[in-house]
């Protein structure tokens, strides 16, 4: 029988007389190259309870999840060609939930795990490399662990998990299916495509850095049916209505430059989630993104042709069509024989150099939407706040996520910088539309 | 709530606004901002397909797509072949200069037609790619006016380095485990290469064989191919080391 041979690039798993061991997806590939102490690639999820944590059935839970998640509980190890996820043998176990978030864990040490779960107070969050998954994958993982710590406290999900609503909980006694840790870009190669169009290189926010290992984080809680019926009004998504505040905050900044900058671009990313657009129920990164741009030559824009534009923008790119063209190119790249005999520290240097050119400098910042967060009707009364805190960033300094919940939606900029001004410009101007807006920075409280 | 006077956010009981620093007059804590360098500063043809629609050019078959591509290079070369022989004509009264790039492109033309048309079962495809070189050498040696070189190192060249290709091509086709062993097979394909031609270039050059840079090359290439040979075949199966060696 003839086999596929593209379900060589699809399985990750492998295994051998040591144990299991994984390949980096195609969009995690890049990241152990372009990580460091600081732009450390973990992006946080966290969760506040309405009573203080127990850390042993936390880690008890821990344990039980990440034996249900194998291919996360993993470390980073280098090959010849290629770097690979190596199976840890041990439970990870929750972390101390002080200092900053997402800073001191640098993938690329030996033996460290690709994720952390921190607890403080009522505090727990977890911390994920987007080497191992998107906010999807992580999502996956923290109301499973969740789930389970209520479990163990005696406290029932009041609602079937592991199915419909709650298919990305997974009761901790059943197998992990191969297709939770599948290669999804590879699933869905589409051949060759013409490659996409070059980005230009984008302005850049430059302000002092805060002290290395500081990363700070102001949250906002916004009230989710007055965001959304400031969307509706003007008949663009939420997503687009951000996008384009945070435009409308960039072009400001660029704007106050003493002198006119060099790169006249200013560029805000838009993370996709792939899975609307093709079936695959994996829980590795499956995500790639849109850039909304303004180029400022022509001039400053004003907020309400900003929303349109950026709708437009959203509305053109945002295809299976125009998204396959960004996946022929990256999956085709690592199914080139070619690019598979070059050694991997050559590679870490071509990484760099792609990472450079095709990342985060055609990109002012990003905000990422990871959409309504659904916990069992059980836990839910147990849970209060909820945050989605980007992934630090050297190159664009700050950046913001976005999360619903309840009633509420999170707004989260995470900033390596000692200037608040893009913030301060974003929340004003939800201000100016006349959204109420409630602002903390946990630093300045502590 | 306490409000920021400035943003208009509200701030809870933080000292001051997490935004512009500015301090919460509701606050017991003394307004402490670290953050002082707030710088104001539907076409009839289409049919579903792989996403949805696709047009007729996308959903062509690859034999399709080479037999295209082969044609639209055999119209680019009759033309070029025509107008560069009547140019030649023209200037010269006959054929002369003009038969090295017509050859060229008679050349270029028999491989595109032997990997675009052929089917990759056809042993005709082979053949043709095999003699297409050597021909094309020693058409070059007649439009010269001396065969010897062409008879005597350019066609043993030739051929020697398309047996050690073929021989590689085929290690690399048959290697069930691809890894390391595949740069192995390459390194030794140059080092053979190498030794091949200062062996042809000796024996017209000199009458004698004298290997001289050829054999330091291959000096060099061939116990770092052994060593991944060994890597490959011993190290990485023996113990669970191929995952390092993954390709």
């Amino acid at each position: 029988m003839a086999v596929d041979k593209s379900q060589r690039f699809i399985h990750t798993k492998q295994v051998d007389e040591s144990g299991a061991w994984y390949s980096l997806d195609n969009a995690g590939v890049i990241m152990p190259a372009v990580t460091d102490e600081i732009s450390s690639g973990l992006f946080r999820v966290e969760v506040s309870l309405d009573e203080p944590v127990d850390l042993v059935l936390l880690n008890h839970a821990l344990a039980e999840t990440a034996n249900r998640f194998p291919y996360f509980n993993v470390n980073l190890k280098r090959g010849f060609f290629w770097y690979y996820l190596d199976q840890c043998h041990t439970s990870p176990q929750a972390f101390p939930d002080e200092g900053s978030p997402s800073q001191h864990w640098n993938i690329n040490r030996r033996g460290t795990r690709m994720f952390r779960v921190r607890s403080l107070d009522n505090r727990i969050a977890v911390e994920f490399s987007h080497a191992l998954t998107d906010g999807t994958g992580g999502m996956s993982f923290l109301k499973t662990l969740l789930v389970r710590y209520f479990a163990l406290k005696g406290i029932e999900p009041g609602a079937t998990i592991g199915e419909g609503e709650y298919s990305d909980i997974f009761p901790i006694e059943t197998q992990p299916d191969k297709e939770e840790y599948e290669d999804g870009y590879q699933k869905h190669f589409p051949g060759k495509l013409p490659i996409p169009e070059p980005n230009p290189r984008a302005w850049h926010m430059r302000a002092p850095r805060l002290p290395s290992g500081q990363y700070r984080v102001i949250t906002a809680r916004l009230d989710l049916q007055a965001v959304l019926g400031e969307a509706k009004k003007r008949n663009v998504t939420i997503t687009e209505l951000l996008g384009a505040v945070y435009l409308d905050a960039l072009q400001s900044l660029w704007l106050s430059e003493p002198k006119s900058p060099k790169d006249h671009f200013i560029s805000v990313e838009i993370p996709v989630n792939l899975r609307q657009f093709f079936k695959t129920r994996t829980n590795r990164n499956f995500s790639l993104f849109i850039l909304l741009r303004e180029n400022m030559q022509l001039g400053a824009r004003g907020f309400d042709e900003l929303v349109k534009r950026a709708h437009y923008q959203m509305r053109l790119e945002n295809d299976p069509r125009s998204i396959a063209r960004q996946i022929a190119r990256n999956a085709g790249g690592t199914r080139n024989l070619l690019v598979r005999v070059v050694p991997l520290f050559i590679k870490d240097v071509a990484a760099r150099i792609l990472f450079a050119k095709l990342g985060e400098t055609m990109l002012s910042g990003f905000i990422s939407n990871l959409g309504t967060l659904h916990l069992p009707p059980g836990i839910v009364p147990h849970l209060g706040s909820v945050a989605f805190v980007p992934a630090p960033s050297k190159t664009t300094l700050t950046n913001a996520s976005v999360i619903s919940w309840k009633d509420d939606l999170i707004v989260t900029f995470g900033s390596l910088t000692h200037s608040r001004e893009l913030e301060r410009l974003f929340f004003r101007r939800l201000r100016s539309l006349g959204l109420a807006v409630s602002v903390r920075c946990r630093d300045d409280e502590e | 709530m306490p409000y920021c006077p400035d943003c208009g956010v509200e701030i809870g009981n933080a000292p001051a606004c997490p935004l512009c620093g500015a301090r919460n007059p509701r606050s017991t804590a003394a307004a402490e901002p670290d953050c002082p360098d707030t710088n104001e500063g539907d076409h009839p043809s289409r049919r579903q397909g792989f996403l949805g629609e696709v047009t007729e050019a996308e959903s062509l078959t690859v034999f399709e797509k080479r037999k295209i591509a082969w044609e639209v290079l055999s119209v680019a070369f009759s033309i070029a072949i025509v107008a560069l022989s009547l140019i030649n004509i023209l200037v010269a009264g006959k054929l002369s200069w003009s038969l090295y790039p017509v050859s060229a492109f008679f050349f270029v033309w028999v491989v595109a037609t032997a990997f675009l048309v052929m089917g990759e079962t056809s042993r005709l495809r082979y053949v043709l790619a095999i003699l297409d070189m050597p021909i094309f050498l020693l058409a070059l040696g007649l439009f010269t006016g001396d065969m010897s070189w062409a008879w005597r190192l350019a066609v043993p060249i030739a051929i020697f380095a398309e047996i050690v290709i073929a021989g590689v091509a085929l290690s690399v086709r048959n290697a069930k485990r691809k890894g390391l062993n595949i740069l192995a097979f390459i390194l030794v394909g140059a080092a053979l290469i190498c030794l091949g031609v200062e062996t042809f270039i000796d024996l017209f050059a000199f009458g004698k064989i004298s290997l001289g840079w050829s054999a330091i090359t291959a000096i060099a290439l061939i116990p770092i191919a052994g060593f991944l040979i060994y890597l490959h075949y011993r190290v990485a199966k023996t113990t669970n080391l191929h995952r390092l060696f993954k390709l």
